[in-house]
Parts: C-alpha cells; structure tokens; sequence
C-alpha cells in the first residue's frame, strides 16, 4: 500500500482481481514488479484500454521511476502523442527490421515518415447532408450487473457519425449493445428507420434490420479462431443448399482480400492475420448496405494506415446514408471522426456536443465528470 | 486375505479327507463354469467357482474353463451364447451356467450344440419341457436353511426389527425372503416367547444380484438405512457381502447389530463377531456327480432340486445346501436354533405350515395343510406380516 | 509453427499405442502369462473365425452409431455424456413398437427403428433444452438423464412389460420374430444395421465436412460467441446437434435390441455410450480415425472374451488396455503441448539451478 501511495495508484487490496477494471490491473502488475525489484520495465501497449485520467497517473509514475528512481523503461506504442509527450528516445521498427530513430521531441512527421516511408494523407471529412433519421432513442435505461445507465434520449441520422465518449465503464458499452440487440432494454423505446412499432429488439433483428456490430475483442467477439478466412466467407454467406460451394466462397475470399488489402490467404487461419488485418477482414465481411454500423474501439491496437483505412471505408459507407455509432479511449480519434460526440459519466450522458465545437481537451474534462 | 487363504487350505483339505479317492476318470474332461458376478464375491459366485474346483479336485484329469461378470453392464460385449462358442471350441462337453439370467439364452444355446451338456442353476426349463433335452437344472434347496437364518435372527434381535437386503423381485427370491420371515416368525414365537406380529420385517430390493453402481440401489446404502431406522439384524438376500461389511462397521462402533450373510460358506469371514451364521450353497457334490455322469457318459435330462444332508447340515461332501452357526449366535440362542434344525429335520415343524396368506391378504395355504413343491417353488408374492414390495 | 515437423513430432502419435501396449505386456508377464500366446488369444477372439468376425461388427455397429453421432457434438462443443440415456431411450422406444405395435411386414422394422432414433432424439433434445433454457451443463443433464432412463428400463422391465410367466428381473418377454432384424448367417449381426451404420457415418462426415450446417456447428465450437455475432443462430443448431447425435444413440439402442438381444434387457446398453465418448476422444475427434478407433475398440474387447477363456487372466485387460490408451493419449497425444510442457519444466529447472 505503501508503494501505492508513492504512486498515487488506488488500488483497493480486498477486491477481486475479476472486478477491477483495466486500469487497476495494469496498477497492480506494476506494483507488483515494482515491489519484486525490478528494474527494467517494459510496457507493450500500456495505455490500451485504460481511462484518460488512469492514463495520467500512469505517465506521471513512469516520469517518477525513470528521473527520480533511476529506472530503465521501455514503451512499445504506436501512439505518436504517447511516444512525444513520455520518452527521450524512439526506435522506429518496421516489418521487423530496426530503421532508425529520433530524440524526442521531434516533429510527428519525421516519425510517421520512418514508419511508413510516405505519410499517407488524413482524408478530409464531408459533412453529412441528409436527415432523415435512422436510430431514435426515447428514454432508453439499460441495466448491467454492475450499473445502470440512466434513460438516454437520443437521434443519429443517415450517414452520421456519433462518437460515444466516457471512461471505461461509464454507460457507453451499455448503450451500444442496447442498439446491437445484445443487452435488454430496462426502460424507453427504440426506433429504427422510424418504425413505429415496438419490436422484439435482440441481435438478430437488428442484424435483419441491417445493423452490424464490431465489438473490441475481434478474436473473442467477432471471427472464429480456427476457422480459415474461406471458412469465415462460406459462414456468413446466405445458406443456398445444404452444402457448401467451397470453388465459390473461396474465390469471394481472395477477392476480398485483394479488395481490402488483407495480408493472408483463403487458407489462412483467421488468429494467424495481425490485428489490422482480422479488422480489415471483419469489415470485409459485413453485408453491403448497412442502415447502422455500431463498433466498440474500432482501431484499437492498429498502426495509423489501418486506421486511416478503417475511416475511409467507413467514410464511403457513409456516404451511401449508413450512421455509424462507435466507442474510443482515444480522445483525438472521438474528436475528429465524429460529427456529434456523447459523452458519458458515471452512467449519465451528460452531454451531447457537435465535434466541430470542441477538442480532445475539453472532452476529457468532459468526462471526468466536468458537465 | 491371508486368513482368506487358511480358509481356504482347510476347505481343500476337509474336502480331500472326505472324500478319499474318487473312482471315476475324468481324463480329457473340460467343462465349463459361467459365472453372472466375479468369481471371489464371498458369495453366490464364488460358491459355484468353488463348487466348480471341487470337481477338479475329485474327478482326476477334469479341467475347468471359467468365465466371470458375464452381464451386460460389465460386459456389454460379451454374450452367452459367443462364450459358449469359444469353450465348446476348447473342447468342453459339459458347461454350467450358473445364474436364472442365462435361464432363457441356455436354452437357445442348448438347441445349437445338441452334443454338449448344459446345466442351468435355479432354472426351470427342464422341469417344464422348454428346454431340449441336453439341458438340466439344479437348485439348492435352500428354503429351510433360510428360515434358519431367520430363526437364527429373531432369536437375538432386541429391537424386533429385521431388516433384508433383497436383490430382485422372481419366484425364487420371493420364496427365499418369506421362508426367513417365517423362520423368524415361528422363533420369535416359541422361544422368545413374543407375539410374532409384533415382529418387524421389512425387505428392500436392490435391484440386481449385486451392485451395479447406477443401475441398482447400493446394498451399502440400503443396508445403512436399515440400521439407522432401528433394525439390529440384517439378512442378506443378494450375492455380495455389503450387508455383514456395513454391519461388522457399525458393531466395530460399538452399535449392537448382526448380520446373516448368504451364499458362500466362508461369508462370516468378513465380520466373524456379529455373523450369526451363513445359509450356503455347497454345489460340489452335486455337480461332481453331473461332471461324473457327463464322463462317464450315463447323463440324463433331470430337475434337481437338492435339500440339505439333515444329519449334519455342514458336511461338505454331502449337503447341497446347508447352515453354519457364526461366532455371533449367543450360546442360548444356538441351543434354540438347534432344536429348531432338529424339529426341521425330523419333519415336526415345517416352514411352509399353513395357515399362509399372501401379502394382499388372500390365502393361500390353508390352515393344517404344508405348501407343496410348487407352491412354494411359484410363490406369486411376499405372504402377509412383511414389509416391503412384491413387485 | 516450425516449417518442418521433427521426426519426433511425425511418429508423436504412435508413442502413446506403443506406450499402452507396453504397460499392458508388462502386466502381462507380472501375471504370468506369455504376452504373445495373450495377444494371440485376443487376436483370435477378434478373427479367428467368421462367427467372430461377425460378433465384432455386430458390437461395433451401435458403437459406431454413437460415435458418428458425437462428432456432431464435439464440433459444437458439447460433451454430450448423456449419449448411454439415449442409446437406453432408443432400445425403449423400438421396444415400444415391437412389443404393442403389429405391422406389415415390411412397415414393422422401419418403424422400430424410426421410433427408436426419435427416442434417442427426444432424450438428448431435454438435456440440450436443459442447457440452452435452463442453463444446465449438458454433462451434469445428460448424466441425470442417463440414470432416469436407467430407472425406467427397470420399471418397465418389473412391471408393465414383464414377461407374462412373472417377473425375472432379467428382460421383457422376447419380440416376436417378425420385430426382430434378420440376422446374418446365425451370428448377431444385421447386415442392415451396419449398412445403415456405415451410412450414417458418411452422412456425418458428409456434413461435418461440406455443409453449411456442419461449418455453423463448427464456428459454434470453437467460438460460440462470434459465431452467434456472425448471425449463427446458436440455440437452434446446438439442439439440431444433439437431436442427431441423439437420433443416432437411439438407432443404437434400437439394434441393440432387435438384433444382438431378442427384448428389452437391464443395462441395454452397458456403457456403449461412454465407450463411444473414449472413440472419439481417442481419435482425437477426427473423422477418418473414429470409425477406425470404433473397430479397434470392439476387437479388442472381443478379443478379450477368448483372452480371458484361454489364459484364465482377468478378463478386464481389453478394459484396461483401451482405458490407458486413451489416458496415454488424452495426456501425451499433443505433440506441442507436450513439448510446452517439458521446456517449462527445463526452463523451471534451469533457474532454480541458477538461482543456486
């Protein structure tokens, strides 16, 4: 407790390691290194996951360790922002060759250039013309376990983007398994592509309605491991006859992956592709003319090229009229993708804002709870 | 297991001094020996196994194939008839299968190999003409001997309650339950002096000859519950020892029960202090002299239902089915049992006296009148005074 | 994921046979039997004639019935121990129809065996039901319904379908002859019993391999959850699995007793359903081995009739021999686990060593 202190860490000794969040875990694992006496600490990817203000706290205990402590820290990140504001130094690996590096700061340009010899160009957004309205929330309540959401009112157009902001755990998630058919409604109405009619809404309604969902555990929720990508096809595939035309599926499989640029084969076994390619595949498998796109932390652990490719897919699904609903820990990413941006707190929307109207700062305090 | 083994030597030994030398040869004999349970159960089918090497023992040159825990829940492989198969292929001229669940596929195989002689134990396809002619049943009779055990129970019982692990409900278990009942009754009666409808008698059925776990109740189980409800003497009905084991457990706890095991005449073995004695199959001598005759080749066709050797029920050359006091049996009560098996023997007293109802009340065996063979032999349900289902 | 296997990986899955075999010799020779006169007894028991030739296939059909029947299960991720209830409730329901229902004759068998595959069905459909509604694990199900078709096999047996001379324990009154499958050249084998057998095996295979459903089935096994994302109705195919794997336990059970018994019988079954669950366990769910380890199972514990009757051994070795087998496999089978295993040992021991 002592060391936690030194840290700022809260990290409450009596709870349950299954109800901790994220955050608190990683604050545990480092305690624990911490207290073993360690004096190398590597961090892959710590900040996948974890609130902004777990964030905070992390980077301000690893200045600690390392000027104060004198320890060595390694951080594996592909977050530019993370990599400038943490390190001195930076290693620039690329497909498994060592290319270079740079003193921080530097100029996030120079980083990206070594990353992917071109800096590929951030597209600009359009913005959405039309209005008629695909998802209208009344009142919705959903209850979890762990929390209750508090009734929610809310309208996304065609070809809109809402951004759903909040710290882990903070009624967002709730919320969009309520629209994916996923979890219950507690309390309130839902209407889509303004059918009045109360529907027995689960998931496979809303699939029928032409909603997809992409959850943030691609292997976990999403493809098969130990299905091949051909496999995966012949899966979502309407059933014609009771077997499988494998000549065919396997062909839809390779033209997709050339489409969407998938390193792998028809042959490849879906857990063997990186995760920007499992996430290139998912989207290569959702139907063609979606009403609804509902994703939990769409880039999550992906370089920039993925995911600037993700929102160009995105973007031209748009473009047709599809909304898009979608979850980020990643502030910057919330702030520029979206159109409008709810953010949640403490199982509360407590606002809804135009993104054109704000910025990744004033977001976070936003959601620590500053309405 | 070491006293297993004395035990063992001095029947071999008993059995080698009674019987001197045997005249028949039974050079190039094989016979077989199907047995329904494993052949060291200290009960039912370790009796026809022993009863299977004293013909070995006395018929020189005679060789025994055997086969044991032939039934579809150990052995859902294996069939009668393919065991048949295999020893007729080794040269047996001479097969007992000792068990009424191979009553009717004996028969079947009987048909196939006219030439082979079959004996099936406590069947009664040769008395009724269902089976070929090849084909034989012997049986112990073994009805006194367990009113003896009854006898035996009601004389030291101090809670009035007996207690009997049944296996399955046929004519012939049905017949063996209520002969002990009325053994009891009859003791309770004439020497303790008590209203023998006062005595409680409950018998409850496994299910099968032993334990199948899952299939039948569990004998442990139902032997407990017994003991735990107020019963001080159990009987045992079914081929296994778990009656006497639970109750040699319980007196070794200081609780005072007995029990009275069944089948095999070293079953009080396994708990000599509280074994009041052992009503036991002893198919030696009867199936040496079916081996002898099948050697000898002067068999025929016959429904044996052998009783005991009355002038001393525990000789072993001659009974075929007999009684063995325990070291459990008080003194006193052992002087009233014996007056008992004397009464039995000189034909004064017998079981099956009428008056008899059934369980449902209606009569059956009218006052002043015995049961005959078939009465008894067919009795259709428990008779009226026990506790317990009859079908 | 090394590029080439090691001539240890390729030969992997042979050790564990040989192993079994080694342990089983060994047993052989501390009880005082020639190992080879044993396997020669078991060898002969299995082939040493046509009538035992026939014997094993006649044992091997509801064998492999089940076994076929669990491929589907397995793929769906469900241990379907309740397969020995639906092989017992298939025997019932053919003996339904044999012993009350008279037909033509040419109506009278299919529909014995239809009633027997719906019996089966309906047993393994309540522990899927129990599962998906209920939320109770298909294992502690199956194993509560295996029993409760135990009990009633007995019930019916002692009461309302004893013979009519009165009650021995031991079966039903025996079908008539007209209810009974033909048997081939005086042995217990229906030829149609294993010609639909063979069918139905290539029908799993067939769908395992090829169909829409099976690939569904699949995706649910590995992965119920995405599966269920990626619009698999999950509910419907798992009990779609279980009712097939139940339909076939049941024509099991149904064979069991219009060919190799002659009536309903306690313990129908005997444990062909947990023999099946050790098949495919043993070949390692894979299509090609099961009805291979299928006939292997039935030969040796055939064999193991005349082992028992040449030598005198107890006849529990074909018992034992396939039991470690199995255990052989279950625990050194996988070449790569094995080989984490023992580098986690060495690296365990090498620090410990290190760390002086």
């Amino acid at each position: 407790m002592q060391l936690a202190q030194r840290y700022g860490f809260e990290v409450d000794p009596h709870e349950r390691i299954d109800d901790l969040s994220m955050g608190e875990r990683q604050q545990l694992e480092l305690l624990r290194l911490l207290a073993g006496g360690a004096h190398v600490l590597i961090l892959d990817e710590p900040t996948t996951g974890i609130s902004a203000e777990q964030k905070e706290l992390l980077f301000d205990s690893m200045r600690t360790l390392a000027r104060e402590e004198g320890k060595t820290l390694i951080l594996v990140s592909h977050k530019l922002d993370e990599v400038q504001e943490l390190c001195d130094y930076a290693y620039v690996l690329r497909k498994g060759r060592h290319v270079g590096g740079r003193s921080l700061p530097c100029p996030n340009p120079e980083l990206v250039a070594l990353m992917f010899e071109q800096l590929p160009p951030r597209p600009a957004r359009r913005n959405t013309t039309q209005t008629e309205t695909v998802l209208e929330l009344q009142a919705v309540s959903v209850r979890s376990t762990r929390l209750e959401l508090e009734p929610v009112s809310l309208q996304v157009q065609a070809g809109q983007v809402l951004g759903l902001a909040g710290l882990e755990g903070s009624g967002q998630e709730l919320l969009l398994r309520a629209c994916a058919g996923l979890l219950p409604l507690a309390a309130g109405r839902l209407q889509l592509n303004g059918t009045s009619a109360q529907l027995h809404w689960d998931y496979p309604t809303a699939r029928r309605h032409g909603v997809a969902y992409l959850a943030a555990g691609r292997l976990e929720e999403g493809l098969v491991a130990g299905l091949t990508l051909t496999e995966h096809m012949a899966l979502v595939n309407k059933a014609h006859g009771l077997l499988v035309d494998w000549a065919h599926s396997r062909q839809q499989a390779a033209e997709h992956i050339t489409t969407y640029q998938v390193v792998g084969q028809p042959e490849s076994y879906i857990e063997n592709l990186s995760g920007g390619n499992q996430q290139r595949f998912l989207f290569a498998m959702l139907p063609k003319d979606l009403t609804l796109i509902l994703m939990e932390h769409p880039t999550r652990g992906l370089d920039i090229r993925s995911t600037d490719w993700i929102w160009e897919q995105l973007d031209a699904r748009r473009s047709t009229g599809t909304a898009i609903i979608f979850i980020s820990a990643d502030l910057d990413e919330v702030a520029a993708r979206s159109d409008q941006i709810a953010v949640f707190s403490g199982g509360r929307l407590v606002r809804t804002v135009a993104a054109a109207q704000t910025d990744a700062d004033e977001l976070g305090h936003l959601i620590g709870g500053a309405a | 297991m070491h006293k297993k083994g004395i035990l063992f030597v001095a029947l071999v030994a008993l059995l080698l001094a009674a019987c001197g030398s045997g005249g028949a040869s039974g050079e190039g004999f094989t016979f077989g020996m199907i047995l329904v349970g494993p052949q060291n159960d200290h009960g039912w089918s370790q009796a026809h196994y022993e009863g299977g090497q004293y013909v070995v023992e006395h018929l020189p040159g005679a060789e025994m194939i055997v086969f044991d825990l032939l039934n579809p829940a150990d052995k859902p492989e294996a069939t009668l008839e393919g065991v048949v198969d295999e020893m007729v292929a080794q040269g047996a001229t001479l097969i007992f299968t000792t068990s009424d669940e191979f009553e009717e596929d004996t028969t079947t195989v009987a048909a196939k190999y006219p030439d082979v002689t079959f004996v099936n134990i406590s069947g009664d396809d040769a008395l009724t003409g269902e089976g070929p002619a090849n084909l034989s049943n012997v049986m112990g009779r073994m009805e006194e001997m367990k009113a003896i055990a009854g006898c035996a129970a009601a004389l030291t019982t101090q809670t009035g309650q007996l207690g009997y692990v049944g296996p399955l409900i046929n004519h012939e278990t049905l017949r063996l339950t209520a002969s002990a009942y009325l053994g009891a009754r009859h003791c309770y009666e004439t020497y303790r002096g008590e209203d023998p409808d006062d005595l409680e008698f409950t018998v409850s059925w496994i299910g099968f000859w032993f334990n199948i776990p899952g299939v039948t109740s569990d004998p442990t189980e139902v032997t407990s519950s017994f003991l735990d409800t107020g019963v001080d003497v159990v009987l045992s009905g079914i081929d296994t020892t778990e009656a006497i084991n639970v109750a040699g457990q319980r007196a070794a706890a200081d609780h005072a029960v007995w029990a009275v095991p069944y089948d095999y005449l070293g079953a009080c073995e396994n708990a000599p202090s509280i074994c009041l004695g052992v009503p036991f199959f002893n198919w030696g001598p009867d199936y040496l002299a079916v081996a002898t005759a099948v050697a000898e080749g002067r068999w025929s066709q016959s429904w044996l239902w052998n009783g005991p050797n009355w002038d001393d029920l525990s000789d072993l050359s001659s009974t075929s089915v007999g009684w063995l006091n325990g070291p459990g049996l008080s003194a006193e009560a052992a002087a009233n049992l014996a007056d008992y098996i004397s009464k039995l023997a000189s034909g004064e007293v017998a079981v099956w006296a009428g008056p008899i109802n059934l369980q449902d009340g209606s009569a059956y065996i009218a006052a002043g009148a015995v049961g005959s063979d078939e009465q008894i032999w067919y009795l259709p349900q428990l008779v009226e005074g026990m506790q317990g289902p009859s079908q | 994921m090394s590029a080439k296997p090691s001539f240890l990986q390729r030969i992997w899955p042979l050790l564990p046979g040989l192993a079994a075999l080694l342990i089983t010799t060994l047993l052989l020779v501390v009880m005082g039997t020639d190992p080879i006169d044993a396997y020669l007894a078991m060898w002969q028991g299995a082939f040493g004639s046509s009538a035992r030739i026939y014997s094993v296939l006649a044992f091997l059909v509801p064998l492999l019935l089940a076994a076929s029947g669990l491929l589907l299960t397995f793929k769906a991720g469900l241990w379907n121990i309740g397969i020995e209830g639906q092989i017992i409730m298939g025997a019932i329901a053919a003996s339904w129809v044999a012993l009350r229902v008279q037909l033509p004759a040419g109506l009278q068998i299919p529909l014995e065996l239809l009633a027997a595959m719906a019996g089966g069905a309906v047993w393994a459909l309540l522990a899927g039901v129990l599962k998906t509604r209920g939320g109770v694990h298909e294992i502690f199900g199956g194993l509560a319904l295996n029993n409760l078709a135990i009990l009633f096999t007995n019930y019916l047996i002692a009461g309302p379908w004893q013979p009519p001379e009165g009650g021995s324990f031991r079966g039903t009154q025996p079908f008539g002859a007209h209810a009974l499958l033909p048997l081939f050249d005086n042995s217990r084998l229906s030829l149609l019993s294993l010609a639909l057998a063979v069918l139905a095996f290539a029908g799993v295979a067939l769908l395992l391999t090829n169909s829409h459903w099976g690939l569904r089935l699949k995706a649910l096994g590995q992965n119920a959850r995405s599966a269920f994302l990626l619009g698999v109705s999950s509910q419907r195919e798992l009990l779609l699995a279980m009712a097939l794997c139940g339909a076939l336990a049941g024509l099991g059970g149904g064979v069991r007793v219009l060919s190799w018994f002659d009536s309903l019988r306690q313990s129908i079954s005997g444990g062909i359903g947990y023999l099946a669950l050790m098949v495919v366990l043993l070949a390692g769910f894979r299509l090609v081995l099961t009805p291979l380890v299928a006939f292997f199972f039935s030969a040796v514990l055939n064999g193991s009739i005349t082992l028992q009757l040449r030598t005198q051994l107890h006849s529990a070795l074909g018992d034992i021999l396939t039991g470690v087998l199995v255990l052989l496999v279950l625990l050194f089978g996988n070449y790569t686990r094995v080989q984490r295993v023992v580098l986690r040992a060495a690296q365990a021991a090498r620090r410990r060593l290190s760390d002086g």
